[in-house]
């Protein structure tokens, strides 16, 4: 259920981002629709096979749209599948799609592409421990190892909720590649690290990784949702509302890192998911 | 060629071309400028080793005229694909090709870098993608012709026209009227803001600073506008012709434009001055993409980034109607120090713009110019730096030509700056230098 809605979504929070950031900068916006005449649009457009690639480049993005899609199944927006250590399952969903992501990147011998993979799994390796933490902390405070069972954002477990809630900021804008990580609007190749990875598919292919791209947003969007003190819809709709404008000026008035820096700034993510979980196992009460 | 050496070791080299059958080198040194003849028949000797500064050149040479080199250090093409290009490689270090189709809609360049990890070891260039012929399509045309030949070489259409027209004038004795002069110094700096802004847009874009790209975009949009109002085109074509410029601008016009010209002055103070010093801006551009003073001097760099190495020369000092000027200096050689002399020489061109306009002298647009058999060179200090034409005229033709346009002198730098850096700050580097793949690939 969480999933069809996610992928319903998805193009339309990432063109309400787009059309908020053309108005933050007095342009006029390709309006909230875009991105799904865009996804229709390229969907129907041939692609272009590179000659040294095996059927890993298809893989990759199939993928990529599959691992967030199955990943969401277990997110207890609406109602759906629920059991002990799903937080797991939903992280490890989400790096399986990076995987195949990274290898159809190698997969077509480019450079790029073999440039854009290990900066993405740079990235990846270095964010995950933190996510994990944080995740785990959350769990461990609200007494339940499935995400249905999280209890919401109170007094009681402020201090740890708040770091949880800074390390999945930290890696939504790691995992989504946006600013200040990453720009998703630039065209040097050079400095890219997601669109490194898709530089070569084309179509019907690029289609599903920019629909993966917008999705993934919405899993870690889905998950700060839960934890906010409301009930579960309109967290979720909150949370949307929230990281959606937060990007946008984030893109804006933001300047994007010096790659090299970015490592500092996912140090954050990882203290944020131990000190989260210290909170926890020394039960730091307010 | 003793001299020669003497005078490369004090100053710098501004044009070496063939006119058979001999070399001839303009070199400017502290004392002006000097020309050097040296007979060259089939051969020549590469002093490229010892002057870096002539590298581009001789390579040039041995295409263009067919020469052969003599003890060359580096004896790589330079335009012709015809050849393979032998790409320096190193054991253990992974190569990376870029170009010369970009994922943006930019001139295509091919950038062959050498890695480890994301640190640069080397980066060779190779450009002649552009290449149209531009020699062989001047060769023989009407001096009317040429002009819009000129206005057609690169991307700064004024200084490209403006310089040939002054080489042609030079050849025919004539003095433009005051209005004249004046007016085209006009479309000079206004085309000089246009292009600085649009260095710092660019760069503002490549850092991912999308409100200070977008208020530059719109200042220098602006500009434009100011530009067709005065000149009629967008890009000043057609403005000035051989002996003058082509129509006067009343005084309306003029006032109107003063206004709104002092206007996108206070702009530029308000919404792109500050950027640069943004935290998060300085991070990225400080000490990013170093070019020394003592690179700059030996590479023979020109313009903005000459200046912002500390090389204080603009060729604007030695024009009386510029005066008093002083040229915008900078010493970090870095990307920052490069955006810093953009912003400022913009800034002060607005001051300029507005006296120029505002002391707009009466009389005539222009005289006619019968230009007898003849040569003449002309430079001007164009947006990128230093801009030369070579004129040779015979029966109201152009029988030769040479352009030596800034970015032609520029481009080494940019292989010595990335050196050491980070792979991905090569593209800031690359958009602080501005370099046109234009004009020169001719």
């Amino acid at each position: 259920m969480t999933s069809l809605l996610l992928l319903l979504l998805a193009p339309l929070f990432s063109g309400s981002i787009k059309g908020l950031k053309a108005a933050l900068q007095n342009r006029r916006g390709p309006g909230l629709l875009y991105d799904y005449r865009n996804l229709w649009k390229l969907w129907r457009k041939d692609y272009v096979w590179p000659r040294p690639a095996t059927p890993v480049f298809l893989l990759g993005p199939v993928a990529a749209v599959l691992g967030p899609a199955s990943a969401a199944v277990v997110l207890p927006v609406l109602p759906g599948v629920s059991f002990a250590g799903d937080f797991l399952v939903l992280v490890y969903l989400l790096n399986l799609g990076r995987t195949f992501q990274a290898l159809a990147a190698l997969d077509t011998g480019s450079a790029f592409g073999a440039q854009g993979s290990y900066r993405e799994l740079l990235l990846a390796a270095l964010t995950e421990p933190g996510t994990l933490l944080a995740l785990a902390a959350a769990q461990l405070a609200s007494g339940e190892l499935s995400l249905a069972g999280l209890a919401h954002l109170d007094a009681s477990n402020a201090l740890v909720y708040l770091l949880v809630l800074v390390a999945l900021a930290i890696a939504l804008v790691a995992e989504g590649a946006r600013m200040p990580v990453d720009d998703p609007t630039t065209h040097l190749e050079l400095t890219m690290i997601h669109e490194a990875q898709v530089l070569d598919h084309s179509g019907p292919l690029l289609a599903l990784y920019e629909l993966a791209a917008s999705l993934k947003l919405l899993v870690y969007v889905s998950l700060i949702g839960l934890l906010l003190p409301f009930p579960r819809v309109l967290a979720f709709a909150l949370a949307l509302v929230v990281t959606g404008v937060a990007l946008a000026v984030l893109e804006t008035y933001g300047v994007r890192l010096r790659y090299l820096r970015v490592p500092d700034l996912l140090s954050y993510n990882t203290l944020a998911g131990i000190l989260a979980t210290l909170g926890v196992v020394l039960r730091l009460r307010n | 060629m003793e001299a020669l050496k003497r005078a490369l070791r004090s100053g710098r080299p501004v044009a070496l071309w063939h006119d058979p059958p001999q070399l001839r080198y303009l070199v400017e040194g502290p004392s002006g400028m000097e020309e050097f003849r040296i007979p060259a028949d089939r051969t020549f000797t590469c002093l490229a080793r010892e002057f870096p500064a002539l590298a581009w050149f001789e390579r040039q040479l041995a295409e263009v005229a067919a020469l052969q080199r003599i003890g060359c250090a580096d004896p790589k093409p330079l335009r012709d694909h015809g050849t393979p290009f032998p790409f320096a490689t190193y054991d253990g270090l992974h190569e990376v090709p870029v170009g010369p189709v970009h994922a943006g809609v930019i001139e295509p360049g091919h950038f062959r870098f050498s890695v480890l990890g994301e640190r640069i070891v080397n980066l060779e260039i190779r450009l002649g993608y552009q290449h149209r012929g531009v020699r062989a399509a001047f060769l023989g045309s009407s001096l009317e012709r040429g002009r819009l030949l000129a206005e057609r070489v690169g991307s700064e259409p004024v200084a490209h026209a403006l310089c040939y027209a002054r080489a042609v004038e030079l050849i025919a004795g004539v003095e433009v009227p005051p209005y004249a002069d004046r007016f085209r110094l006009v479309l000079l700096e206004l085309e000089r803001i246009f292009q600085h802004l649009g260095h710092l847009a660019g760069l503002f874009t490549d850092i991912g600073y999308a409100f200070a790209a977008t208020q530059t975009g719109r200042v220098r949009a602006m500009v434009q506008a100011e530009i067709e109002r005065l000149s009629g085109h967008r890009y000043a074509r057609n403005a000035i012709v051989l002996g003058g410029v082509a129509a006067r601008v009343d005084e309306d016009a003029a006032r109107a434009a003063r206004a709104k010209l002092s206007e996108l002055a206070y702009d530029t103070s308000t919404y792109i001055a500050p950027v640069l010093r943004h935290p998060m801006v300085l991070d990225r551009l400080r000490y990013v993409g170093v070019v020394s003073e003592g690179q700059a001097h030996r590479l023979g760099l020109v313009g903005p980034t000459a200046r912002a190495s500390g090389i204080g020369r603009d060729l604007r000092s030695d024009e009386p109607s510029y005066r008093p000027f002083v040229p915008v200096t900078r010493v970090g050689g870095d990307v920052l120090s490069r955006a810093h002399v953009y912003l400022l020489e913009a800034q002060a061109s607005f001051g300029l713009l507005d006296r120029f306009l505002r002391e707009l002298p009466d009389g005539p647009t222009a005289v006619p110019v019968v230009a007898p058999d003849g040569e003449a060179w002309a430079r001007i200090e164009s947006a990128r730096g230093e801009l030369l034409y070579v004129v040779k005229a015979r029966e109201q033709r152009v029988q030769a030509i040479e352009i030596v346009s800034p970015s032609f002198k520029n481009w080494p730098a940019l292989e010595v700056a990335v050196r050491g850096g980070g792979l991905p700050d090569f593209p800031i580097c690359n958009k602080s230098f501005d370099l046109s793949y234009a004009d020169s690939d001719l």
